[in-house]
């Protein structure tokens, strides 16, 4: 009996240092914010950062790379993943391997290497965003395929696929019409981690000389004082939105689409 | 010719041969169950008749046509699964109409097709349930209404029952045979359970280690099994080591018994015996074809008592009806035994 009080106690010891290691700084940083005006609280700083236009301007930029970023992931992600469960199980040992690469090379590496390579004809691509997006894509491989793995593993893709099949589905219908809506939740956490991913790089975008959203925040941090903070609270809560629509989502799901079994 | 054949087919998985040799010839219309125990070969000839697996060697027709190299797709077949397979997603209703519109039909023909085949399965009520809303036997029966929804040319089915409680097996198992009557559509089904297939089919295909026992109608399978297998995997066989005397007698444990047929080989030729349980009766007295021997266990099994009576160096089953007014025999009683010389059948 003593013990178990005594393991509960440790328990909720660690629970808020741990909280606290995460909640304190984010109160400070979004009580700073609010220290614009001398003596009171006020929202002069987020003000200030709404009422610039290269806050819209790095804001959307980010947004549409966010975008693409998904949909090219998406597109090279989901008919790789599906294939390798349905045919090659064998070879997820090295795909897995393959995704957990932007791990181990640092995004530095990854933007020198693209650079190098791209910066010059005949494959000139470092005026284009797509070779953000590609970076982009590679940086977001592991969230994307984990995501995107851990939904096919939960529904049994073989006989949904071969049942498909019977009834004269083509593979891209078999992939779009039947495998696809049910990985929704997956393919939602799957975006929004890589939406955040994006939304908060700054090596890439930097080193590739783009005007997204990270490198303003860098900027804005070297000339301002509490307009950093704001900004910073302002991404929080644009990430915690993301995972909110994700349990949301995810959660009307589980109602109306599990897989069935006997009864 | 038949209207589904199979020639020669063989498929081999690395080393092991998982189906050698197999031929049959499947009229229009005919409901033919392949039975045998799990890693026979039956799911694997059912799936390359689909087209999720290809032969080794070996032909498939489908009325006519040589559909090899064809894409499951493009082979008009339906298939049921035993897992159901439907499409969380989606309704009954867009289950069944899924095929339909794969096909590119319209909505006002996929509208009515769909309302029949959820009359033809009696669920006309459940077109809007989602399956995680619905019963095993409910998914069963939509996913039979979806496979059959498309008007395929062969109906597949791979153990679609066997994920379902006893009874609704039953009640379903008569449906989808009515369901196959009343369409007149080429069916082949796949169990291991004897029953089923007894009672489903218009012939049966017993199948072991990858190749075919025998193929017969419930009737010959049951009363003339052609080999061991056959008589011991479908129903209880009981079996024996015999001597031949002549030609219609044999020597059982030095008791001489006769036979209806002609025996296939000469006197003092070794031959395996088999008699089903409830073709032999304990006898009041001695005669033609009796036998002593000691009862060693008596199980109650409901419509049937079996009694298992020593007899020499054999051991048989003898079925009886249960009769509440016959007081059946006890552990250790010395009994007659009487075995019919046309219930007596040569084993290969």
């Amino acid at each position: 009996m003593g013990i178990q009080k005594s393991t509960r106690w440790i328990a909720w010891l660690w629970l808020v240092l741990g909280a606290m290691y995460f909640v304190v700084p984010l109160i400070a940083t979004a009580e700073f914010s609010l220290r614009a005006k001398k003596g009171v609280y006020s929202l002069l700083a987020y003000q200030n950062v709404f009422a610039q236009s290269k806050f819209y301007e790095s804001f959307g930029f980010s947004l549409q790379m966010a975008a693409l970023t998904i949909i090219v992931g998406m597109v090279l992600v989901l008919p790789t993943a599906y294939w390798v469960n349905l045919k090659l199980p064998q070879l997820r040992p090295v795909i897995e391997f393959v995704t957990l690469l932007p791990f181990v090379v640092p995004a530095v590496v990854l933007a020198y290497g693209l650079i190098k390579i791209y910066s010059r004809p005949p494959l000139l691509l470092t005026p284009s965003p797509a070779l953000l997006v590609a970076g982009y894509v590679a940086l977001a491989l592991p969230y994307l395929y984990r995501s995107i793995d851990a939904g096919l593993r939960a529904i049994d893709i073989k006989t949904l696929t071969e049942a498909a099949q019977s009834l004269g589905a083509s593979p891209a219908n078999v992939l779009f019409r039947v495998i696809a809506p049910n990985l929704r939740v997956a393919l939602l956490s799957g975006a929004f981690l890589t939406f955040a991913t994006v939304i908060g790089e700054y090596t890439l975008a930097s080193l590739l000389v783009w005007p997204a959203f990270a490198p303003y925040i860098n900027l804005v941090n070297s000339s301002k004082v509490y307009e950093p903070s704001a900004l910073a609270v302002i991404s929080f809560l644009l990430t915690w939105g993301s995972i909110g629509l994700i349990q949301a989502l995810g959660g009307r799901r589980s109602d109306s689409s599990q897989l069935a079994g006997t009864r | 010719m038949g209207y589904l054949e199979l020639h020669n087919i063989q498929k081999i998985f690395g080393t092991t041969v998982a189906v050698d040799n197999f031929n049959l010839d499947v009229a229009r219309g005919e409901f033919v169950s392949f039975l045998g125990a799990s890693g026979c070969g039956k799911t694997t000839t059912l799936r390359m008749i689909a087209g999720f697996e290809t032969p080794s060697h070996g032909a498939i027709v489908i009325d006519g046509a040589n559909v090899l190299g064809k894409p499951p797709a493009k082979r008009k077949i339906g298939m049921v699964f035993q897992s159901y397979a439907l499409f969380p997603h989606m309704s009954a209703a867009d289950n069944i109409g899924f095929g339909l519109k794969i096909a590119g039909k319209s909505t006002a023909e996929i509208k009515q097709r769909v309302g029949e085949m959820l009359e033809l399965i009696q669920l006309p009520q459940l077109a809007g349930r989602y399956p995680h809303q619905m019963s095993g036997g409910q998914q069963q029966r939509v996913a039979l209404a979806r496979a059959l929804a498309t008007q395929p040319t062969v109906l597949l089915l791979d153990e679609p029952l066997s994920a379902l409680d006893a009874k609704i097996r039953v009640e379903l198992r008569e449906d989808i045979r009515a369901i196959q009557k009343r369409l007149g559509i080429t069916a082949i089904y796949v169990t291991h359970d004897q029953e089923e297939a007894l009672s489903l089919s218009d012939r049966i295909v017993v199948m072991n280690h990858g190749k075919v026992e025998q193929i017969g109608t419930p009737f010959e399978i049951y009363n003339f099994p052609a080999t061991q297998f056959v008589a011991s995997f479908v129903g209880t066989a009981n079996l024996m080591n015999a001597t031949v005397v002549d030609a219609r007698m044999v020597e059982v444990d030095g008791h001489r018994l006769g036979t209806h047929n002609v025996l296939p080989a000469g006197p003092g030729a070794k031959l395996r015996l088999t008699v089903r349980p409830e073709t032999l009766t304990l006898a009041d007295a001695e005669g033609p074809n009796v036998v002593p021997g000691e009862v060693q266990t008596v199980t109650f099994l409901g419509s049937v008592v079996r009694s298992r009576v020593k007899i020499g160096t054999h051991t048989l089953d003898i079925d009886a009806l249960n009769n509440p007014q016959h007081v059946p025999p006890s552990p250790g009683d010395r009994v007659r035994v009487h075995v019919p010389a046309a219930a007596l059948l040569v084993i290969g």
